[in-house]
């Protein structure tokens, strides 16, 4: 081993005592500081993919639009069926309606959508709380969580539907009967954009809430593998005549995806700061240590040793703690977040509120996801920024002469 | 004849103070032999450890030569003389600067790690050497668990490690009492007799200086035997 590791492990280690205090006080630094990036990474990373998950079940893998209303959906759906991997296909019509429950009224988006045989385009029963999607037809609906709190229906209620076709009817002076709906089901994605203003019926009702006769406004595809949206919308495109086209689930939430990846970047970069400082508290300690070992290291250069493995011993302790902290960063992480659901129950014990968290955010424990880049960047900035500390203090002490470190007082 | 371990010739320096060039030595001649002992006195100020810094190359001299064995070390790199030094000659200071991370046994073997030959023969010679300077019971004790006398000792054998043909002590006693000073004194002309080393002793001691084999005095910046 070379003298200056031997040295910079003694002096972290030193004999008759199991570590030093330095290394104990830096260790703690980086590891909470690559904890909290890689704790806070990783529950981003759970909201994202919950989030994206429910946008991709909810809106389909690939749309096929075309000029408004496609009145002849039946080529669109078996060029659609006809794409490898697709396990779900079905056409769609959606809009804004009023829904009128007692005397409250809401303005939902109404999306219908066809029943399937088997596999459905959009796995609703996983978000169905009461009622199931045999309830669905003609005469029936599916209110959203946040839609049916707000005006007071709950699964058996009955509303009133006025759909923009039938305003136009108003205008000629026609007598407006509303269409009259029994709630079938409440379905809760946890998501409040769709849970708060969306409403299900069949496409069939749609069609004739909104004068489609037979048509749809587009037509979606359930894919067997998700990630495959994108080359599936390339080759539906390739086929498709203008003005059809075909768009991925990504294409279509591109906005709220950024923002989700912007959010996640900006957090990580603030609590970045967390670990520049456990470096710098390294950065000063070692200096402190050159400081302190002055004469030391005099000696040391005396003895024999160059000054480019003096400067060694500083380097390799901050490389030491980086490593040694990061994997105790790591193991931290792992721990706090594998117990993270004992820790929520914590939180609520000491709030006094078990539902506090269900209440505002829709979940009792964090979602979590883990990335592999994440770790590999947390810790490649924990080792680089703790060398780079040990990168200080270990110029000063390569650049002390002997004789001048030997006379210092 | 052989080369005389330690030479000078027409040593020079001068350090640079407020009121200009302050010259310390001004054209010192030495010559050590082979396991001959020499003692430099002289007052405070009078440039002794600066002597002792330019003979073992920790500081360039001004004008002169300084010879290891024939060899002119001032022309030859830096790193040359680094690594010369590690096994041409053992420092011993006034303030002992051991290691307080090590061990006794540890200290004494750093002399050996830092030139890479710290392997089984030589970890049993620090182990012998211990034993002489009379701490052979007290090798796993750190510096911190040590008396003065005893850490000093701790750096006798870690000069004497790496067998060097030369041993410079800068005022080895200096922190110690007078009967500590002469025990350190006992065990390092001891040492230096056994394994057959020159030593130049700087010491204000006129008693330590007269058992050596020769006595130097430095005044005005050379060097007169007396």
């Amino acid at each position: 081993m070379p003298w200056y590791l031997y040295l910079a492990l003694k002096q972290l280690f030193p004999s008759g005592r199991l570590v030093s205090l330095f290394f104990v006080v830096s260790n703690i630094g980086v590891m909470l500081g690559v904890a909290v990036l890689l704790i806070v990474q990783s529950i981003m990373n759970g909201f994202g993919q919950q989030i994206r998950d429910k946008l991709a079940d909810t809106d389909g893998h690939v749309r096929i639009t075309g000029p408004g209303i496609i009145y002849q959906t039946w080529p669109v759906i078996e060029m659609a069926e006809s794409v490898e991997g697709a396990v779900a296909v079905s056409p769609y019509a959606e809009g804004m309606v009023m829904a009128m429950h007692g005397n409250i009224p809401a303005f939902p988006f109404v999306r219908g959508i066809e029943i399937l045989e088997g596999e459905q385009v959009i796995p609703l029963d996983k978000y169905l709380r009461g009622g199931t999607m045999d309830d669905l037809y003609d005469e029936t609906c599916f209110l959203g969580a946040g839609l049916a709190a707000s005006i007071g229906a709950y699964p058996g209620s009955k509303i009133e539907v006025y759909s923009p076709l039938m305003l136009e009817k108003i205008k000629q002076d026609e007598v407006l009967l509303p269409r009259e709906l029994t709630v079938a089901g409440i379905f809760d994605t946890g998501y409040h954009k769709i849970d708060g203003n969306s409403m299900l019926v069949t496409l069939r009702l749609m069609q004739e809430l909104y004068g489609l006769r037979d048509g749809a406004h587009g037509v979606t595809i359930r894919l067997a593998d998700m990630s495959q949206a994108q080359e599936v919308a390339d080759d539906l495109n390739a086929q498709l005549e203008r003005p059809y086209s075909a768009r991925t689930w990504l294409q279509q939430n591109q906005s709220l995806l950024f923002i989700l990846q912007l959010e996640k970047t900006i957090m990580s970069f603030i609590i970045f700061f967390i670990l520049l400082i456990a470096s710098f508290s390294i950065a000063v300690s070692l200096f402190t240590a050159v400081v302190r070992k002055t004469r030391e290291i005099g000696l040391l250069g005396a003895i024999g040793g160059q000054p480019l493995q003096t400067a060694g011993i500083f380097c390799c302790q901050g490389l030491i703690i980086g490593v040694s902290g990061s994997l105790l960063g790591v193991a931290l992480t792992l721990v706090g977040l594998h117990f993270r659901g004992y820790i929520m129950e914590f939180i609520a014990w000491l709030s006094g509120d078990s539902q506090i968290l269900l209440t505002h955010y829709g979940f009792n424990v964090f979602p979590v996801r883990y990335e592999a880049g994440d770790f590999v960047i947390t810790i490649g900035l924990a080792i680089v920024g703790s060398t780079l500390a040990g990168l200080i203090p270990a110029i000063r002490a390569a650049r002390l002469k002997p004789a001048d470190a030997l006379r210092n007082e | 004849m052989s080369d005389p371990v330690l030479q000078t010739s027409g040593l020079a320096k001068a350090y640079d103070g407020p009121g200009g060039s302050i010259p310390v030595l001004t054209g010192v001649e030495m010559a050590i032999g082979t396991g001959e002992s020499v003692s430099i006195r002289g007052e405070s100020g009078a440039g002794k450890t600066t002597l002792l810094y330019l003979v073992s190359a920790l500081e360039s001299p001004d004008a002169g030569s300084v010879h290891w064995t024939g060899e002119s070390i001032f022309q030859k790199s830096a790193d040359w003389r680094a690594a010369r030094r590690a096994t041409f000659m053992g420092l011993v200071f006034q303030a002992y600067y051991l290691i307080p991370e090590l061990n006794a046994f540890e200290n004494v073997l750093m002399a050996a790690r830092l030139i890479g030959k710290a392997g089984g023969a030589t970890q049993q010679r620090a182990a012998q050497l211990l034993e002489k300077v009379g701490l052979g019971q007290r090798m796993k004790h750190m510096p911190g668990q040590l008396s003065g006398g005893e850490r000093q000792r701790v750096a006798l054998a870690r000069a004497l490690l790496n067998k060097p043909p030369l041993v410079l002590a800068d005022e080895p006693t200096g922190n110690l009492d007078e009967h500590t000073g002469e025990d350190v004194m006992d065990v390092l002309l001891n040492l230096c007799r056994d394994e057959n080393a020159a030593l130049a002793l700087v010491t204000h001691n006129p008693d330590f200086a007269a058992r050596t084999d020769r006595q130097l005095f430095l005044h005005s910046g050379v060097l007169e035997e007396r």
